[in-house]
């Protein structure tokens, strides 16, 4: 899974978010460092939802404008789980192996 | 304000890199996205934002987003572009031992009724002609099939068939090197496990053809809800982008009636007109479809089910959540 991908469904995990909202959560989750483009985002919400990892929730007009409100499906949430999952084991390995983490696996 | 209004004719602009289809249903969505991120005083989209939107209308353009349940349908794309990139190699393969390698090069030309000087002096003419075009061309037919059987066409099923009825009558007769013969073969094959997907039960589904709702019989779609705090002032916002006419809505503080549904028309350069306006009221709501039933029934209808499209999708939604709750 890509960065960005999992950031997506990571900023998608406690609840529905708009486009522009989930531009702004995945880079303040990331520290600043990953800064979705609209067009980025969009090709990436379009596979999303063709994979059925996440679906439209709702529409809303605000200040004359249309937003797309987006959630996780039960596949999307088994999946960012699943790699939540693997990315830690692989943290833990790290850590350890560089005598970081004092022996402590999670 | 003009600041804003320059912006946003530029983006629409830029988002004419997308698919008609995809324009239509995520077009006022992408917009209010890059309104929203652009910084105040900004006139023009940048360049690293334009190159990102282009990057990505074009891979909507060539990739087919066929839904996971669809999963018969799915394979069968995967398969054809897996039989385009056999193309790519047999074209590498082919121009590569014309290219290097005389005797190859009057093999393929054999045929073509050529004399000995016309085939020395246009050689790489001759290459990038009798070779590399009718390859180029393989390889858009398998895309391009990918592309429409993932949208559902049912005519892109026909011609995908028929195309490889014409492939098994070319490969019974074809005579050549063996590995040539080996890559068609293979080509061959993974056509053929395409067809065979799309012609699957499962997959017929997918096909069904789907004709728009008639509006006058369908009747008229529920007023969107139009939050507070509608006050700025602006061009006219498409529910559904990339029809014309299509219906929307307006806010003109200083106008009458003010926010206001509207009829939109497309202008030049992807400039948006409201030609009629109709006060934000269930009244006003149901007069401008009647209006725009009334002047393109065709457009009304493409509105009407994308609009529908998107309910199906929300009810679809909501019931795929109740597996959710704890019990």
């Amino acid at each position: 899974m890509q960065e960005a991908t999992f950031l997506i469904l990571t900023a998608l995990a406690n609840g529905s978010q708009h486009g522009y909202g989930i531009i702004t959560d995945v880079a303040e989750i990331s520290g600043g460092r990953v800064r979705l483009r609209p067009g980025t985002l969009y090709t990436a919400l379009e596979r999303l939802c063709a994979d059925e990892l996440i679906g439209v929730d709702r529409e809303e007009i605000v200040d004359g404008r249309l937003r797309r409100y987006y959630r996780l499906t039960p596949a999307g949430t088994g999946r960012l789980a699943a790699e939540a999952a693997r990315l830690q084991a692989h943290a833990a390995a790290a850590l350890t192996r560089l005598n970081l983490a004092g022996g402590m696996a999670t | 304000m003009t600041d804003h209004a320059d912006l946003e004719r530029g983006y629409r602009r830029l988002l004419g890199w997308y698919p008609r289809a995809f324009r239509r249903e995520k077009g006022p969505e992408i917009l209010a996205v890059l309104m929203a991120g652009a910084p105040d005083g900004q006139r023009r989209p940048g360049p690293a934002e334009s190159a990102d939107l282009i990057r990505s209308g074009l891979w909507m353009r060539l990739h087919a987003s066929v839904p996971r349940s669809a999963r018969t349908v799915r394979a069968a794309v995967r398969l054809i572009y897996a039989g385009a990139a056999v193309s790519v190699v047999q074209l590498i393969i082919a121009l590569a031992f014309a290219a290097g390698d005389l005797n190859a090069y009057h093999v393929a030309m054999s045929g073509h009724h050529l004399t000995a000087a016309q085939l020395s002096h246009l050689r790489p003419f001759l290459i990038t002609l009798v070779i590399g075009v009718p390859g180029l061309l393989a390889i858009a037919v398998w895309l391009w099939m990918a592309r429409a059987v993932g949208q559902g066409r049912n005519w892109a099923r026909i011609a995908s068939t028929v195309l490889f009825g014409l492939a098994t009558l070319e490969w019974a007769g074809k005579n050549g090197d063996v590995a040539q013969l080996l890559l068609f073969t293979l080509a061959w094959g993974f056509g053929g496990a395409a067809v065979w997907q799309l012609w699957r039960p499962a997959s017929t589904a997918f096909f069904h053809p789907r004709g728009f709702p008639d509006p006058e019989q369908a009747g008229i779609p529920a007023m969107p809800g139009i939050g507070p705090g509608g006050q700025v002032a602006g061009m006219p916002q498409p529910l559904v982008d990339g029809v014309s006419p299509t219906i929307g809505w307006q806010f003109r503080p200083r106008a009458k009636g003010s926010p206001a549904f509207v009829i939109i028309r497309r202008r030049g350069l992807g400039w948006l007109k409201a030609v009629e306006t109709f006060p934000a009221t269930e009244q006003g709501w149901a007069s401008a479809w009647q209006s725009l039933i009334k002047q393109d029934p065709g457009a009304a209808a493409q509105v009407l089910a994308a609009l529908e499209a998107r309910e199906v999708e929300l009810a679809r939604l909501r019931a795929g959540w109740r597996g959710l709750l704890p019990e």
